[in-house]
């Protein structure tokens, strides 16, 4: 059987549908009735169903049907029915009448879910409400993108000064305030909503204009179904007013204030450190209170903390000193209170400290004033009393009124004699000088002089001091003088000495310094600033160890200050060093000086540069040495021997057989020891010596193992009485000799026969060529046609080479014959020009550059023909042997080179091959290249240079040039020709 | 110029010498002397016969018997020396030669040989003008 939709709505739907009589009874109810409230249909049907609704709603509920009842459609009607376990559930009604059959049609709907939600909700916000409106502490409800007032409480109105809530809606709670902006606040807010929570400190001039600081709690919350920001702020403007006038109050307290932490390190320190101690607050944070405190103090500063934590309230502390932060101490006063934490455990002291140095030295003035006077009377009975000085009171009519025992003593009177008496009645003889003194002073001057002189009666000379000055009574009016005289002749004696010593101890030319019994220097003479280098401010009130080199030990400065502190001199040298850094040594006499009464008082220094003297003892003990190890070197024997010919010392010789052993000549005559023309000729030579003070040498010959010895003796005076000797063995000399004689004789031999040559060169030869030079230069002239024949032109290009080899072969006989020839000064720039116009011509030079680069006015003395032949020879060589594969040139210059000026030709010719030629580069008759040189060149080159005292270099390298470099001696210095005919 | 005498005992130079002063024209009489001393002779026994001297020699010096300083020295002694010039002509090359010519004053008359034309001709002509001046 098919049912109909309406029919399957009413069986499922979730609502609850029911036709109810008017008579107080359900007639029909879908099962969606027992399903809710859990009674079956049957049972609700059978009873009216007031009896299942709330007893609270039941009147609405009549009402409500009443209306029904009279035809009216009754809409979102909610009351509660009462459930089979006894609970209720909200159902909210819509009904329909139809009063014809005495029915209604009604259709419930579970809404219990929704009406406890809402009921909740109520609940919430009236709690919401009574704490906002009634909360102590100010609250605000802000719009979380603009942060403009939506709601606030009675306590904000109060904060801003407004009377009522709504005159804060729409007004910013963050206006914009230094050193906040309006985007800060913005920021804030925003930040609070993201992370749910926000302090801020605030000021504020919102309402009254009144500058409100406040702590601003942001939090985002729901408000009335919007996302709100609840602010809450706390008002702390006085807190913040008592922290600025405390921050006033430290920035310009004369007090320093300060925090410590319970360790002693000071955690703050207020400006006026800088002001009133000297010290920037920087450099005090973090400090331990000991780097100011003065150390006899620091007991008693620690024994105060103890109190102040002890006591745990603020407490009196004592008085200190410190050091201010310019270096000197001051007294302070302390008051520290100790700051505890809300758990009550100690954090830090707050302190207060106030510089009472001046209240202190005004309360010493004080005591000292007045201990002062009281024993003013005493002092005064006693310095009258000892005083050196004779000491009289006389009254306006000049009678005596007091006299101090010294003057009694010294005038020879009784006090009772003169006490009264007038003072010219008592001494009659007083001269007129001292009358005009008295009438003087007695008008008011004081008269005073501190050196008096006057011959006394036995004509010796005193000296006095003396002061005449008035007295006044206590009207003041003069009533009196005080007359005081003081024997100095004694110290003036002493003065005048201690003038002399200071003046000497100025002057000395030792360094002087007195030193305290510390070691503290008290003063220094210019000597010592001239010597160290330290000013005397520099020295005075340092210690000596500044001068110390650290060269000597810790031991040697322990013994010297034990020395001086046991009362001792003590003497010795010091190594010590100058403010410059120099070292230098100084002999020391280190004396302590005593008072009367026997203690030490100064310790006295007096000290003498002894460097040079150290220096040149150094150096005597090395010259010494020197000349030792010099004596020993020497291979000869040495002789001291006296006058009359007795050998005093020797040092033998080595390397030679021996005449006797020198051991066995020592205190014996020589006459004894030596053959006896030997021993006069050594007699003689001591004799001369002495006589003459000059060196006499002679020689002599011994028979030593048999054979003949040759000795030469050279005898020196030494002082008056004595001789060295120093003997040589020349026997191997002498064999030389005779060696060299007879070589000498070989040599000049040869040396003939060279002569012979050179005449046979020179001459014999030359006839020959000249002939037949002259037979061809006439055939020349006058047979043209015929000269110009073959075998005549062979004939002439021969004899012209021998022509030029005899020529040249004549040239180095004269060079070494050793003619002498003249030196000058020569222009090497010109001469070398001269050689370039003559090679010009030349047209083998084609092509060739010559770089000429001598300085315009450079000279070389040499032998102008000499010169100009080497650096002509050069030149040409270096334009003969060119090479074809390049750019050729040569280039001369000049350089000084020692003693010498060295001309260098340097060449990018085809060069020569000196690892092969370099021993006969210079050699005659050498020929390095295929080309038509005779190899005369380079030889007579050489020549010419040595006979100027110089010599030549060659540098090359095949393929790549030639250097040759001319060394002449610098200058004029006496030189001649070196020739070896 | 009337006379000049060759002092020489090389035939070759001899024979040029002669060869050139004839060539020049410029010369009446050509005598010769194989070496210094029969040279000297010659104009000792012109000087005791009162003759004149020839106005140029030419003087060689290495010659055998006495050599041209031999001749020089001697010459020195002879009366109308003056009217005599001397030239040292010589094949020799040694400095100590031409040393030994500077100091008798003839450094400025010393020759080295050979000679051509040209040069005999300049001699010869400069002295017949100065004898002629």
């Amino acid at each position: 059987m098919e049912k109909k939709p309406s029919e399957l709505i009413f069986n499922h739907s979730r609502d609850l549908f029911c036709i109810a009589g008017f008579d107080g009874f359900f007639k029909t109810l879908n099962p969606s009735w027992s399903r809710t409230l859990g009674w079956t249909l049957e049972e609700l049907l059978s009873r009216p169903w007031n009896e299942f609704v709330h007893p609270d709603d039941i009147d609405r509920t009549e009402n409500v049907k009443s209306e029904i009842v009279d035809g009216k459609e009754v809409y979102s009607f909610d009351n509660r029915y009462r459930c089979k376990d006894g609970s209720y559930k909200w159902l909210e009604w819509s009904s329909y009448p139809y009063p014809e059959d005495g029915i209604m049609f009604a259709v419930a709907r579970d809404v219990t879910k929704r009406r406890d939600d809402e009921e909740k909700i109520r609940q919430s916000e009236q709690q919401f409400k009574s704490l906002f409106e009634d909360a102590p502490v100010s609250m605000m409800v802000l719009d979380k993108d603009t942060g403009e007032i939506v709601e606030a409480n009675e306590k904000a109105c109060e904060l801003y000064g407004i009377n009522s809530p709504v005159e804060l809606k729409k007004i910013h709670i963050f206006t914009d305030e230094p050193p906040y902006s309006e985007k800060d606040a913005l920021r804030w807010l925003q930040k609070a909503v993201e992370e749910g929570k926000q302090e801020i400190e605030w000021k504020s001039t919102i309402g009254s204009g009144i500058e409100k600081w406040q702590i601003v709690t942001l939090k985002p919350i729901n408000f009335k179904g919007l996302e709100r920001v609840l602010a809450v702020a706390v008002d702390i403007t006085a807190r913040k007013n008592a922290e600025k006038q405390f921050h006033i109050l430290v920035n310009n307290s004369y007090d320093l204030i300060w925090m410590l932490r319970a360790d002693g390190v000071f955690t703050y320190a207020s400006p006026s450190w800088k002001s009133i101690f000297g010290y920037e607050p920087d450099e005090v944070i973090n400090k331990p209170m000991e780097a100011f405190i003065h150390p006899d103090d620091l007991s008693i500063c620690t024994d105060y903390i103890e109190e102040v934590l002890e006591a745990k309230k603020i407490t009196i502390g004592p008085q200190y000193r410190v050091k201010h932060g310019q270096g000197s101490w001051r007294w302070h006063e302390v008051t520290m209170t100790p700051v505890y934490n809300s758990r009550g455990e100690f954090e830090y002291f707050v302190g207060v400290s106030r510089d009472i140095t001046e209240k202190k030295d005004a309360e010493n003035t004080l005591l000292d004033n007045q201990s002062k006077l009281k024993h003013s009377h005493q002092m005064m009975q006693y310095v009258v009393e000892n005083s050196n000085g004779a000491i009289a009171i006389l009254d306006s009519d000049l009678h005596f009124k007091y006299v101090s025992e010294r003057f009694l003593s010294e005038y020879d009177v009784k006090a009772k004699e003169i006490i009264g008496r007038h003072h010219y009645d008592v001494f009659p003889d007083l001269p007129q000088k001292w009358r005009d003194v008295h009438q003087r002073v007695l008008k008011g001057e004081i008269l005073k002089k501190d050196e008096d002189r006057y011959v006394k009666a036995d004509g010796n000379v005193d000296w006095t001091r003396w002061e005449c000055r008035p007295w006044y009574n206590e009207r003041n009016e003069i009533a009196g003088i005080i007359l005081y005289t003081e024997v100095i002749t004694k110290f003036k004696k002493s003065e005048l000495e201690l003038k002399k010593l200071s003046l000497a101890v100025e002057q000395s030319p030792a360094s002087i310094l007195i030193t305290n019994t510390e070691g503290v220097i008290e003063y220094v003479n210019p000597k010592f600033t001239e010597l160290t280098g330290y000013t005397r401010d520099e020295a005075i009130g340092n210690n000596p160890s500044m001068l110390k080199s650290g060269t000597q030990s810790a031991e040697f400065y322990k013994v010297m200050w034990e020395t001086i502190t046991a009362g001792k001199v003590w003497r010795g040298e010091l190594h010590n060093r100058k403010k410059n850094g120099e070292y230098y040594w100084e002999d020391a006499t280190i004396s302590p000086v005593f008072n009367s009464a026997g203690e030490i008082i100064n310790f006295l220094a007096v000290k003498e540069d002894v460097t040079e003297k150290k220096k040149a003892e150094t150096k005597l003990m090395e010259s010494e040495l020197y000349h030792r190890s010099l004596v020993q070197t020497i291979p000869d024997m040495i002789f001291v021997v006296s006058k009359d010919g007795t050998f005093l010392d020797y040092k033998s010789s080595f390397g030679h057989e021996l005449y006797n052993k020198p051991a066995e000549f020592l205190n014996k005559k020589l006459t004894d020891m030596l053959p006896p023309d030997v021993a006069e000729k050594q007699m003689d030579a001591i004799q001369k010596s002495l006589a003459t003070k000059s060196t006499i040498e002679f020689d002599y010959s011994l028979t030593v193992e048999g054979s003949d010895h040759f000795y030469n003796a050279k005898t020196t005076g030494f002082g008056e009485d004595r001789v060295i000797t120093t003997v040589r063995d020349i026997t191997d000399y002498q064999k030389n000799l005779e060696k060299i004689k007879t070589l000498l004789k070989v040599e000049e031999q040869l040396s003939e026969n060279l002569q012979n040559f050179t005449h046979i060169v020179s001459h014999n030869l030359r006839i020959h060529t000249a002939n037949m030079m002259g037979i061809l230069m006439m055939l020349e002239e006058t047979d043209p046609e015929l000269y110009k024949n073959q075998f005549i032109q062979m004939l002439a290009g021969s004899s012209e080479n021998l022509e030029e080899t005899i020529r040249d072969l004549n040239e180095i006989l004269n060079i070494k014959q050793g003619t002498r020839k003249d030196f000058e000064d020569l222009v090497v720039q010109q001469s070398i020009n001269k050689i370039e116009e003559y090679i010009v011509p030349d047209p083998k030079k084609e092509g060739v550059e010559i770089i000429n680069e001598v300085p315009a006015g450079l000279t070389v003395y040499a032998v102008p023909g000499y010169l100009n032949s080497v650096l002509m020879n050069l030149i040409s060589n270096g334009v003969k042997y060119r090479s074809n594969e390049r750019k050729s040139w040569i280039r001369i210059s000049v350089a000084k080179c020692g003693d010498y000026v060295a001309i260098k030709v340097k060449d990018n010719g085809v060069g020569i091959d000196l690892a092969r030629h370099r021993d006969k580069l210079f050699e005659m008759y050498r020929k390095f290249h295929d080309s038509d040189s005779k190899g005369f060149g380079l030889f007579i080159t050489k020549v010419q240079v040595e006979a100027m005292g110089g010599y030549i270099e060659a540098d090359s390298e095949p393929g790549k040039g030639s250097t040759f470099t001319v060394y002449i001696p610098n200058g004029k210095n006496e030189r001649s020709m070196v020739g070896r005919g | 110029m009337k006379e000049v005498w060759l002092v020489e005992d090389d035939k070759v130079q001899v024979f040029l010498l002669r060869k050139y002063l004839e060539k020049s024209k410029l010369v009446d009489n050509i005598c010769s002397f194989e070496n210094g001393k029969l040279a000297y002779e010659a104009l000792e026994k012109r000087s005791a016969a009162g003759e004149p001297f020839p106005e140029l020699i030419f003087l060689d010096i290495n010659m055998p018997v006495w050599d041209g300083w031999d001749f020089y020295r001697s010459l020195q002694e002879l009366p109308g020396k003056e009217t005599v010039v001397i030239f040292i002509l010589t094949s020799s090359l040694s400095e100590h030669d031409y040393e030994q010519a500077k100091r008798f004053g003839l450094n400025d008359n010393y020759l080295r040989k050979p000679l051509n034309y040209q040069a005999v001709e300049t001699i010869i002509k400069q002295k017949g003008n100065l004898q002629a001046g």
